[in-house]
């Protein structure tokens, strides 16, 4: 646990990346919720309100994307903090084991992104119950089941870039290619018709199969993931293996 | 907590690395012993720092055998390391975090009781004042300071530091070399690379000279100092006819003139034999009418026997 709580700390300390994960997870939404209401208010007819059950999949999706984000950047760091700044070295010659080290990671993670997670949900549930107008509001089984599912989301992502973050050794270039990986090649790949049900491999399909509540575009509009159960083996391999390689890695770099 | 009497800290036989087709490290054997400021010593790029490294476990080796606190490495690191300090090449700290918070995260990573030092061990190196105070904002003395009471957290029987002195202005160098012996006093044993020959002479017991790799000398500095060819300095009342005189004499290798002395380097090791020429050379000089004062053996710096054994020195 000390292990963990002095990741918690070397991560919670560095205010840029607070302030910048909390701005993605709740500053941006929030952001467009002053934004959808005034139109509301200002227009009625015209703009719906911004809450109600057919918008809490959109708000799902927002909160989960801009966590995403910040999940990318939060284990980009966490995953080559240590070398970079070189006490890597002084942590190893402490005789702890350099898995010890490498796992306490993972926790030290969640610990600083779920509770952000956590407020930028409060937020959007507010949003949904609060300002839903006439609209339908999301039941408690919609509102359990979406708040799971935008922590796995989120968890998922913080793990695998902490994992490919340790394994390349330059938060630079982990945070661009994963970032580059979700927005860009991701979703283009995910249209390649001709790559076929190879495409259930790709991990940002199986996230949005695994979204409980239908979006705007309909249930499970952005995914090519048919199973659940293929979409929660995919995430698995995914997480196993960037986690064996970037602890192959810690195990085994120079100090 | 002090080490058995008589019980060696490091000890390594055939240690070789080798980076590509370069040896760094060339069968070296070093012994350290318990309770002594050991210095290590050599030129920039002699192995120095990859000794270290491979001491605490941080680089695979090529050859030979590790033991640290009598624990074999890196089999079992973490029995030794546990109570062994290090600092390898500059300390190394979390820019963003203050120097106590640092210390928490070292602290983490060791025993439990390890968090329970943090107190003492900044109040040891003078920065319980600055220990709110993000690292970033410390000097290069402050950070050296740090970096020693990072390794305290250990309780450590053993500190190895890798030039600690570097960077510090000449009061620091001198607060740093009381710490250290006052570590040694308290029978912790302190192992110290460094290219600064004098500190290393000041400050340590015992001292190992390595050059590309290879271990060239080790044992008491004094002996080291002392080894080699003498050389006597006669104070005399004709320097100049005196100096003539002893060139050309068996057993002298060159002469040096001084104002009212001359000295004589003298080619010989052993005690008899340095005793026996010294005798004949005042001998020489009295028959000769030369009124001879005094007679002495000039001391040989550790600096000066380590560039003649590197053979840095010219002539």
């Amino acid at each position: 646990m000390r292990l963990i709580n002095a990741e918690f700390l070397k991560l919670r300390k560095r205010r840029g990346l607070l302030w910048g994960s909390l701005f993605l997870i709740v500053g941006i939404p929030l952001i467009i919720f002053i934004i959808l209401e005034i139109l509301h208010l200002v227009n009625p007819a015209g703009h719906g309100p911004p809450g109600g059950f057919g918008a809490f999949g959109d708000w799902l999706e927002g909160i989960a994307s801009g966590g995403a984000i910040a999940a990318v950047i939060i284990g980009g760091i966490a995953g080559t903090a240590d070398v970079s700044t070189g006490v890597f070295r002084d942590l190893v010659a402490t005789g702890r084991s350099r898995r010890q080290l490498f796992a306490a990671r993972v926790p030290g993670m969640m610990m600083l992104l779920f509770p952000m997670i956590t407020l930028g949900f409060l937020l959007i549930l507010l949003i949904n119950l609060g300002f839903a107008g006439s609209n339908s509001t999301p039941g408690a089984v919609d509102i359990v089941q979406g708040y799971g599912w935008v922590l796995l989301a989120t968890g998922f992502e913080v793990v695998i870039a902490m994992g490919f973050a340790s394994l390349i050794g330059s938060r630079a270039a982990s945070i661009g290619v994963l970032l580059g990986w979700q927005l860009l090649a991701s979703p283009i790949l995910q249209q390649v018709r001709a790559l076929g049900s190879a495409r259930q491999a790709l991990y940002t399909s199986s996230l949005g199969r695994l979204n409980p509540v239908p979006t705007l575009g309909g249930p499970n509009a952005t995914t090519v993931t048919r199973s659940a159960a293929i979409a929660v083996m995919v995430l698995i391999v995914w997480v196993v293996v960037l986690l064996a390689l970037g602890g192959w890695r810690t195990v085994t770099r120079d100090a | 907590m002090n080490i058995r009497e008589g019980s060696n800290v490091i000890e390594t036989r055939g240690l070789t690395k080798r980076f590509g087709e370069r040896v760094a490290l060339n069968n070296v054997d070093i012994t350290v012993p318990g309770a002594t400021a050991f210095g290590f010593v050599g030129p920039n790029g002699a192995g120095k720092t990859t000794f270290i490294r491979s001491v605490l476990g941080l680089t695979r080796t090529n050859g030979g055998n590790i033991s640290l606190l009598g624990h074999a490495m890196p089999k079992e690191g973490s029995l030794a390391l546990a109570r062994v300090g290090g600092i390898v090449e500059e300390p190394r700290f979390y820019p963003h975090l203050t120097g106590r918070e640092n210390l928490k995260i070292i602290a983490a990573a060791r025993e439990s009781q390890a968090d329970g030092r943090i107190e003492g061990a900044l109040e040891r190196v003078g920065l319980t004042d600055r220990a709110n105070e993000r690292v970033k904002a410390y000097s290069t003395g402050m950070r050296q300071r740090l970096g020693v009471a990072r390794c305290l957290l250990a309780d450590p029987l053993l500190l190895i530091l890798d030039e600690p002195m570097n960077g510090l202005d000449p009061a620091g160098i001198d607060e740093f070399r009381i710490l250290i012996r006052s570590f040694v006093s308290e029978g912790r044993s302190v192992f110290l690379s460094s290219h600064l020959l004098d500190e290393v002479e000041k400050t340590c017991d015992h001292v190992a000279i390595i050059d590309r790799g290879n271990v060239l000398m080790q044992g008491l500095v004094e002996d080291i100092a002392r080894r080699g060819k003498p050389t006597i300095r006669f104070r005399c009342d004709s320097p100049e006819t005196a100096a003539q005189l002893l060139a050309s004499q068996p057993g002298v290798e060159h002469v040096r003139r001084e104002e009212d002395a001359i000295s004589a380097a003298i080619d010989a090791e052993t005690r008899s034999e340095i005793d026996a020429i010294v005798a004949a050379l005042n001998r020489r000089l009295v028959e000769s009418g030369i009124s001879v004062y005094a007679i002495e053996t000039e001391r040989v710096s550790l600096e000066k026997r380590f560039l003649e054994i590197t053979s840095r020195l010219g002539g």
